[in-house]
């Protein structure tokens, strides 16, 4: 135990030493919330009616600015990460470790994420609940909320970690990581709310995934549901979390096998 | 029992063949073209707990490769591999805690934080008490002058700097083996000089198994008693530094001061300034038959004998005429 913390302590250091990148990723976000903001006005305003797929502009906005923070915190670089020890072989350094690789990458993002968490999301959460005039309840959802997200970290690490196993095989993962982060932006919720997806691909989204690392967690906080609903979404989503860890776990077992360091 | 065992141990790897430009390129897109390398062919060697082992070969005779595998690394294609009593790739996290590993062109310290707590997260990963830490500190300030390189962050340091913060790295959680990757490559002599008494300081304390790669002969005169040669894959040497000179034949350097152009059958003949070198095999072709030779037909204003030195041998071992 002493060495998972150790190395999310390490997670949690190093995102402080790049003062400047932090300062950078707060102005980022802040552009990124400013342009959905005009977007969606015109959107709304060209509907005519004030509720869009049953949302109305609030709503939606509330929704956007808190996934997109959601997104900018949650956001794993793992698959650049293997991606990068590939090329230049700096993967045998980690291979090295008396800490297995999936631990050995996990923890220093979980690390990360705590300070993103902190610096990033809770004062854009505080900024929206005085800007929207209270719009959310702020009591037992924040609990479920806080859960959700642990298990939603867990499944986002495990994509990008199914992905990285890819990396072991070609080398390179370019294009297919930029796939795979908008499928899970789009899919998962973060760039727009799913209810505005058309029928059936709002049913197809529902079984994935992807709509557990976003939609489920932003659906605990915002939504009004019954304990038992609730339970329910966080036992999906604890499902989704097993399945992806054991298919990712899977696949790593075969790919470190065919690891092949470049250089002296 | 042997603390590191290789048992006829091969490494093949399969790389496709490519074409060149950009039309090749495309056509690789497709290519089922393979063929197989073999990186390490059927190696075998024992060590020894306590030794320092001076693994030699020019570039790419697959040495990498056989640290990487004896770290659990890479797979072997076939043979037996342990290492302190496990297989390392079998084994690699529990194997891990007991070796350590420093390649001299790559860091595996953290980038962006200071030494010392690159140390501390190592102190908790490799799960090394508070009582082994501290004296294992106390041992590298009585060394090395270290006080002043702990708040550094790693980026910030020299290479020299770098190269013997990964040494200690290595050590620190008190290993069984330790890898050295060419641990003095790209570093000035006193540097150099430096980190050889800290290995062998190092070696000497705590009676630490060393394996190094290297291809400066300084480090193999300064450290090791044993060298294992391998090249193109293949070992072609395991035996004392002394006995190299033995094993490879009693090799002597003539020095001749001339100005004529010289000539002799079947020995290697240099020209550097004023002095030629005829590097010969005593046993085969004396230097005294040789100089009685020349100095018939030619002027020769001064003369010098030398015995070879390590590194020409390893030189005409790389350049294939060793044997």
């Amino acid at each position: 135990m002493k060495k998972y913390l150790a190395l999310i302590r390490s997670g949690m250091v190093e995102a402080l030493v790049y003062r400047t990148s932090f300062v950078l990723k707060i102005v980022g976000n802040l552009i990124y919330i400013i342009i959905i903001y005009y977007l969606w006005k015109a959107i709304f305003q060209s509907s005519g009616t004030g509720t869009v797929a049953g949302m109305t502009f609030p709503q939606t906005m509330v929704y956007l600015v808190l996934a997109s923070s959601l997104f900018a915190v949650m956001e794993v670089y793992l698959v650049w990460g293997t991606h990068n020890a590939m090329q230049s072989g700096q993967i045998v350094s980690q291979l090295i470790k008396p800490v297995g690789y999936r631990a050995y990458n996990y923890c220093p993002f979980f690390g990360a994420m705590i300070m993103d968490f902190i610096i990033t999301f809770i004062p854009t959460f505080i900024l929206v609940y005085f800007l929207s005039g209270g719009y959310f309840d702020l009591g037992i959802n924040l609990l479920w909320f806080i859960i959700s997200i642990i298990i939603a970290v867990n499944i986002s690490l495990s994509i990008d970690y199914f992905v990285s196993c890819i990396v072991l095989y070609t080398q390179s993962v370019w294009g297919l990581n930029i796939v795979k982060e908008t499928i899970v932006m789009l899919f998962g919720g973060a760039a727009i709310p799913l209810a505005f997806f058309p029928e059936p691909l709002k049913t197809i989204v529902s079984y994935m995934p992807f709509q557990a690392i976003y939609n489920a967690p932003m659906m605990q906080l915002l939504g009004e549901a019954a304990p038992q609903k609730r339970l329910g979404m966080l036992l999906v989503q604890l499902l989704w979390a097993v399945v992806v860890y054991a298919a990712s776990e899977l696949f790593w077992r075969r790919a470190v096998k065919v690891v092949t360091v470049n250089g002296g | 029992m042997p603390i590191v065992e290789f048992k006829n141990v091969s490494k093949h790897f399969k790389v496709l063949n490519r074409r060149e430009g950009l039309v090749g390129g495309l056509k690789d897109l497709f290519s089922r073209d393979y063929k197989t390398v073999k990186a390490v062919d059927g190696v075998s060697f024992s060590v020894e707990a306590g030794e320092i082992v001076g693994y030699l070969g020019p570039n790419g005779a697959g040495k990498s490769t056989t640290i990487k595998m004896m770290t659990g690394v890479l797979l072997p294609t076939s043979g037996d591999i342990s290492v302190s009593g496990r297989v390392p790739y079998k084994d690699r996290t529990k194997t891990a805690a007991n070796i350590g590993v420093v390649f001299g062109q790559r860091s595996q310290l953290w980038w962006s934080l200071p030494l010392i707590e690159s140390f501390k997260i190592l102190r908790d990963i490799y799960d090394i008490s508070q009582e082994d830490y501290a004296k294992q500190l106390a041992l590298y300030e009585s060394l090395v002058d270290l006080e002043p390189l702990y708040s550094k962050p790693v980026r910030e340091m020299s290479l020299g700097q770098r190269t013997l913060c990964d040494i200690l790295a290595a050590f620190l959680h008190n290993p069984a083996v330790v890898f050295l990757d060419e641990p003095t490559i790209g570093l000035d002599v006193a540097m150099k000089a430096k980190i050889r008494e800290l290995i062998h300081t190092l070696n000497r304390v705590n009676n630490t198994t060393i394996i190094l790669t290297t291809h400066d002969i300084g480090d193999v005169d300064a450290l090791c008693r044993r060298i294992v040669i391998i090249d193109k894959g293949v070992m072609i040497y395991d035996d004392s530094a002394e006995n190299l000179s033995k094993f490879f034949g009693q090799y002597r350097t003539l020095k001749i001061k001339t100005d004529d152009e010289i000539t002799y059958e079947s020995v290697t003949i240099t020209r550097n300034e004023e002095w030629v070198e005829i590097v010969t095999k005593e046993d085969e072709m004396p230097v005294m038959e040789i100089l009685q030779a020349l100095q018939k037909s030619h002027k020769i204003s001064d003369i010098r004998i030398e015995e070879i030195t390590t590194e020409e041998i390893i030189k005409k071992i790389y350049a294939g005429d060793g044997r």
